[in-house]
């Protein structure tokens, strides 16, 4: 019974791996992202398969009940992913605002070069060619 | 500078008195990603119009006038509210100070002798009260009105908030900011009319979220570095 559970966990412990492996293999995960997962998966496979570790390390730490030493394993892994997942959010919003603020300001920039040149700037090189040619766009 | 959500009901009104008491002066309105039509009737009323493709934030909004300012290198940047609360006649007084180099930023205060404006909401003076004694006391300066948004900027300062703006409600901690990072704040007294139209940012649902959001940024600017 001890041992189905473990294999059960080395297999979801697998699973996990293979999955974040097959998404980065596809460009779904970036690889920097995917280093902390990878981190994770680890730290279960580890785990699960040296599990006779678990009760020495809760002796260690006087930790009464040692399963919840993997608990506290896998919140500690979560919660730096979660941070650095707000990291990243908070990174990419700015980024994202101070692309906003580029486009008002170049569309305004765009504006005056059109009134000032008195056509429509052209938006791709067959529209730009008709204007060379003296073709009026569409 | 004038920093607009779908105002139309009020902006043209604030762009001409401004052309008023300003002929000479480069009129932008940011419009922060409206609704409503307010980019086509400030640019009838003639105003220069930047148009974010999404709304952003006041402080996203102010912050790309700041920023164009820069690139363009302006001297000054008097920003006003869209909403038609703030009288443009005030301007030249304001103004003054920071160009006679005596303030680096000049702030309109509706609180500048004391007292209360009776239009004012009960919930609206607990915040502007918790602010101002939480802005003072991290500033070391009284701060009679940290909600203004009438503010007129010289190059340095303008320049400064340009890179240290919060996205959304930007008045109250860039009032600790600017002291921190050693800019001449100065306040003058101003009167505000209530908002002449439209509806204001600050629903009740986004009050609490807004006074829990702003004490935070206050304790974050007094603890940041600013070089």
């Amino acid at each position: 019974m001890e041992a189905r559970y473990q294999i059960l966990l080395i297999f979801y412990s697998l699973g996990l791996l293979v999955l974040i492996w097959q998404f980065t293999r596809r460009g779904l995960f970036r690889p920097a992202y995917a280093l902390l997962w990878l981190l994770t998966g680890l730290f279960f496979l580890f785990f699960s398969i040296f599990r006779q570790l678990v009760p020495i390390l809760a002796e260690y730490f006087q930790v009464s009940y040692p399963p919840s030493l993997i608990f506290a394993g896998a919140i500690g892994f979560l919660t730096i992913i979660l941070i650095h997942h707000t990291v990243l959010l908070s990174m990419y919003s700015n980024k994202n605002k101070d692309l906003a603020q580029d486009i008002a300001i170049l569309e305004w920039r765009l504006e005056q070069l059109e009134k000032y040149t008195d056509q429509p700037v052209a938006i791709d090189a067959e529209t730009s060619t008709e204007i060379e040619n003296g073709v009026e766009p569409e | 500078m004038i920093p607009a959500f779908n105002e139309e009901a009020t902006i043209a009104k604030v762009v001409k008195d401004v052309k008023e008491i300003l002929p000479e002066t480069f009129i932008a309105v940011i419009d922060d990603g409206s609704s409503d039509h307010t980019g086509e009737v400030a640019d009838q009323a003639g105003a220069h119009v930047f148009t974010l493709p999404y709304n952003i934030g006041i402080g996203g909004a102010v912050q790309t006038g700041l920023r164009f300012a820069k690139r363009e290198d302006f001297d000054f940047v008097v920003r006003i509210d869209g909403d038609g609360q703030h009288f443009p006649s005030d301007i030249p007084r304001l103004l003054q100070p920071v160009m006679s180099g005596e303030a680096d930023v000049a702030i309109g205060s509706r609180f500048f002798y004391g007292g209360w404006k009776a239009d004012i909401s009960i919930q609206r003076k607990m915040g502007i009260y918790l602010f101002a004694t939480l802005a003072s006391a991290l500033s070391g300066k009284k701060i009679t009105d940290p909600t203004s948004g009438f503010i007129i900027m010289n190059k340095r300062s303008a320049e400064f908030l340009a890179n240290n703006l919060e996205q959304d409600y930007p008045e109250v901690d860039s009032r600790v900011s600017l002291v921190r990072a050693g800019f001449r704040v100065l306040e003058f007294p101003v009167e505000m009319r209530v908002r002449q139209g439209g509806v204001s940012s600050i629903n009740t649902i986004r009050a609490i979220y807004y006074v829990i959001k702003v004490t935070l940024s206050i304790l974050i600017a007094k603890t940041r570095n600013y070089i």
